[in-house]
């Protein structure tokens, strides 16, 4: 049987794990819904334009952990996407979009470049003299919205860019982005907290005075890489000696709505989410924890919420 | 204004003027996926290209107000509307027809804060079983009412169709875990009943919702018993030569007080399919017990059993129990594998008393298995109480040809009907009657039908409600 038939007899075992379900809680917006609908259309009793359902989906993959048979609900819904998606999608194509030397180049996914950037200059000086940074901003729409062609041409102008640029380090703020170009590029590129994990091991560093303990840490839902940013993220929290927790042991909130596609097609349900997580998270006391900028920033609009960058001074 | 189509055009133009628009949705996706419930002979039929009948719209009420509103509208002009909860329940009982307007009452999905002086708390009808068991054991408390639909199962639905769990043989069904509700009449007239352990002043009003299918009135707000979590289980196993001896074992235990939570025994070619990687037990009757509470009571209630127990059969390791545990909500590997081969099943509960059970066991088997296509009748029983149990049966096979699955299903459905109700049992433990069942409901109630369908004609003339589900006549639909 193929995996969305499979899908379509199940009794949608994996609802409860589903953040979009939790805020929408409606069949058809379920991962089982989602991939029913598909196999229905497959089978000619939909159109493809009727197929809104296969949009509500954030890609957070808590559906596949959930599943007893691992059903690849993410790659379903994106092939469905790149099949049946947005023809007419515009993409804003990607740039280099200033060059202040080209020891690091960092690739940014999102509009959250100052304070993000400031953080990131204030824990590794060196970034201010030399660092390229490259607008990939449009990667969440031509990733998400699935529109395959489009994002061919994208990766390879991407791809292309980092050629032209030679750099030491290459580094990204995305998750999802670095593991898409890991796959076809010759280039390492790293995590903006592997990167700095790299440079401050030897360092001196601690807790800033104002963060409260125990961190309540909050991993990255996106199942692409996120083993890899936690593994980082708990050795930097180790090195500051630190307390934490794990942040969904306390919420089944599985993601807050900030990535996926949510932001650019539904902002209304993305914000839902975040409230849904906030109101989780509130009652709990200590100092929440991010290590993903766009879930942080996402938050950030409704309870006081930090990135690792924030939480740390280095003692020089 | 007779016609279907006339009153449903005037009903959907006065919906857009109180319901906001993302409230209510006639979208193809939408309505096919609201076209069945979990139903297996539809769930099926859908695998096996057959023909799907879409309702007319979707509504997605937020409140008890947003209901009560719809409710008073189908009043008026006489729109069938079909509650759907989470949609699990499998005898199609949710199951809309095409001049219909299904209800998915997931959004009223409230949970209230815990009452623990008086260990209650109040939700809404759409919450999760799974999302309201996990807030409650985040804060200390457990409603233990856990089906094997725990992920896909609401509160309202669970209520509706009078559901049981796997926890039940100590703590009841949810009859015994429900205070009071909330609910819509067909006339749109909102009843809450009080919030008391006990009162005697008349039949109880909840008792005409449990169960009800939907057809007597919406349920919008439920007041739940609970209790402390449990810190304390043990987990053991049994083995018995045969089905039967097992249950002898059982009914003596039930007989002296003795009720751990879990309590399965399954029949040796239940055991042959689930059980397969202990091949010392193939050919044998298996049961599973969990014990479980807050203190050295559990430990004397485990070897109290376990006299008991051991006088029928032998104590096994309890590797199967944690097996099951870890196993239990995957129905999805198993379905995989059956219509992968061709094949298709459907789970039949039934119960009765002791000692009907032996002989509804041993005919249900022996005239199942003799249907043309049957390649399997597995039975496991479950759910005991002081007078008797629940018998499961899952019935597995390949409709032969020239027999269409529709046929295939209603010849064994008719077969095992018959025979418990020949035997003294009744049709349903726990899944209820929906569509699947209504044909013999007449026979299960004797003359005591007359009662429901008065009830059914006094409240709702219009039969805007659910109609024809539980009572209603076969060829109405
Ligand atoms: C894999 C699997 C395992 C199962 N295991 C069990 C089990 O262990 N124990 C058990 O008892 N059942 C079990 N079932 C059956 C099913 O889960 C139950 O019948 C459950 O109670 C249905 O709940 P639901 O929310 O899915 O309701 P639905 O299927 O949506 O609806 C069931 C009925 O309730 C009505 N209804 C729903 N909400 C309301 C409301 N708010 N007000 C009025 N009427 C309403 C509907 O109209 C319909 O008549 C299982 C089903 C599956 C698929
Ligand atoms: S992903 Fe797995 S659990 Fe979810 S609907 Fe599909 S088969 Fe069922
Ligand atoms: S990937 Fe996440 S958002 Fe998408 S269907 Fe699965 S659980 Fe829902």
């Amino acid at each position: 049987m193929k995996y969305e038939e499979i899908c379509a007899v199940c009794p949608g075992i994996c609802k409860p794990a589903c953040p979009v379900y939790k805020v929408l809680p409606r069949q058809p917006v379920s991962p089982q819904g989602i991939i029913r609908s598909i196999a229905l259309f497959r089978k000619g009793h939909v159109e493809a334009s009727e197929l809104y359902n296969i949009f509500h989906c954030v890609a957070c993959g808590y559906c596949i952990k959930a599943c007893p048979i691992d059903n690849p609900v993410i790659d379903i819904i994106l092939e469905a996407r790149g099949r049946y998606g947005y023809e007419e999608l515009e993409v804003k194509q990607p740039e280099v979009i200033s060059i202040d030397g080209n020891r690091y180049v960092w690739i940014m996914s999102g509009e959250c470049e100052s304070i993000y950037l400031d953080n990131l200059r204030r824990l590794i000086p060196r970034l201010s003299e030399s660092l390229t940074i490259i607008d990939a901003s449009g990667i969440y729409r031509t990733y998400y919205l699935g529109n395959e062609g489009s994002y061919e041409i994208y990766k390879d102008r991407l791809v292309q860019l980092l050629d032209e640029v030679n750099a030491d380090w290459i580094f990204t703020d995305s998750i999802e982005l670095t593991s898409m170009i890991l796959k076809v590029a010759d280039h390492d590129i790293y995590l903006d907290i592997e990167l700095l994990y790299h440079h401050i091991k030897d360092k001196n560093i601690a807790l800033k005075e104002n963060i409260r303990e125990p961190i309540i840490y909050f991993s990255s839902c996106n199942p692409l890489a996120n083993d890899k940013a936690k593994g980082y993220t708990l050795k930097i929290l180790d090195m500051l000696n630190v307390e934490y927790i794990d942040g969904r042991e306390y919420t089944h909130m599985n993601c807050c709505g900030a990535g996926g596609i949510y932001r650019y097609t539904n902002n209304n349900i993305s914000e839902k989410m975040a409230k849904h997580l906030y109101n989780e998270l509130s009652n709990i006391g200590g100092s929440i924890l991010f290590d993903n900028w766009k879930c942080r920033d996402h938050l950030d609009r409704y309870i006081n919420v930090s990135h690792l960058f924030e939480i740390m001074d280095l003692v020089i | 204004m007779d016609s279907f189509e006339d009153r449903y055009e005037e009903f959907y133009g006065e919906l857009g003027r109180i319901l906001p628009t993302d409230r209510y949705s006639d979208s193809i996706v939408d309505r096919i996926i609201y076209s069945r419930d979990y139903w297996p002979l539809k769930v099926f039929g859908e695998a096996m290209d057959g023909e799907i009948e879409v309702p007319r719209l979707v509504l997605y009420p937020e409140s008890t107000e947003d209901v009560a509103y719809i409710i008073k509208l189908a009043n008026r002009y006489r729109i069938p509307i079909i509650p759907y909860g989470g949609g699990s329940g499998v005898v199609g009982a949710a199951y809309p027809s095409k001049n219909s307007v299904v209800m998915d009452l997931s959004g009223l999905n409230y949970i209230g804060e815990v009452d623990d002086e008086n260990l209650i708390i109040e939700v809404g009808p759409g919450v999760l079983i799974f999302d309201l068991e996990r807030y409650l054991n985040s804060k200390g408390y457990t409603l233990r009412h856990i089906p094997q639909s725990f992920p896909e199962a609401e509160v309202g639905g669970l209520i509706a169709t009078r559901s049981t769990g796997e926890f039940s043989s100590k703590y009841g069904g949810i009859e015994d875990l429900l205070m009071s509700l909330e609910v819509v009449l067909p006339n749109g007239i909102v009843i809450r009943t009080k919030k008391v352990p006990r009162r005697s002043v008349g039949p109880r009003i909840e008792e005409i919702f449990i169960g009800s299918e939907g057809i007597y009135g919406v349920i919008t707000r439920a007041v739940l018993k609970i209790r402390p979590i449990p810190n304390i289980d043990i987990r053991k196993a049994y083995v018995f030569d045969n089905f039967l001896a097992g249950i002898k074992a059982i009914r003596e235990m039930a007989r002296y007080d003795i009720f751990p939570p879990v309590v399965r025994l399954y029949d040796r070619e239940e055991v042959h399919l689930r059980f397969a990687e202990y091949p010392d037990i193939t050919g044998k009757s298996l049961l599973l017990l969990i014990f479980e509470g807050y203190d050295d009571r559990v430990v004397l209630e485990a070897d109290y059993a376990e006299k008991i127990l051991n006088k029928y059969g032998k104590e096994y390791t309890s590797d199967p129990v944690d097996k099951w545990l870890d196993k239990r909500f995957d129905v999805i590997s198993e379905i995989s594998r059956i219509l992968s081969i061709g094949a298709v099943y459907d789970t039949i509960e039934v119960s009765g008393l002791w000692s009907d059970l032996p002989s509804i066991y041993n005919s249900v088997k022996d005239k199942a298995s003799s249907i043309k296509g049957v390649i399997t009748v597995m039975t496991h029983l479950s759910h005991i109480y002081r007078h008797g149990g629940c018998l499961y049966f899952t019935v597995g096979g390949i409709p032969p040809e020239n027999i269409t699955l529709s046929e295939f299903y209603h010849s064994v459905w008719k077969t095992i009907m018959e025979t418990v109700l020949e035997y003294g049992g009744s049709i349903s433990h726990h899944h209820g009657i929906g569509l699947m069942r209504r044909r013999w409901i007449s026979r299960e109630h004797g003359d005591g039908v007359y009662l429901l369908r008065a009830l059914k004609e006094s409240l709702d003339p219009r039969k805007i409600l659910n109609p024809y589900k539980l009572i209603g006549d076969d060829d109405e639909i």
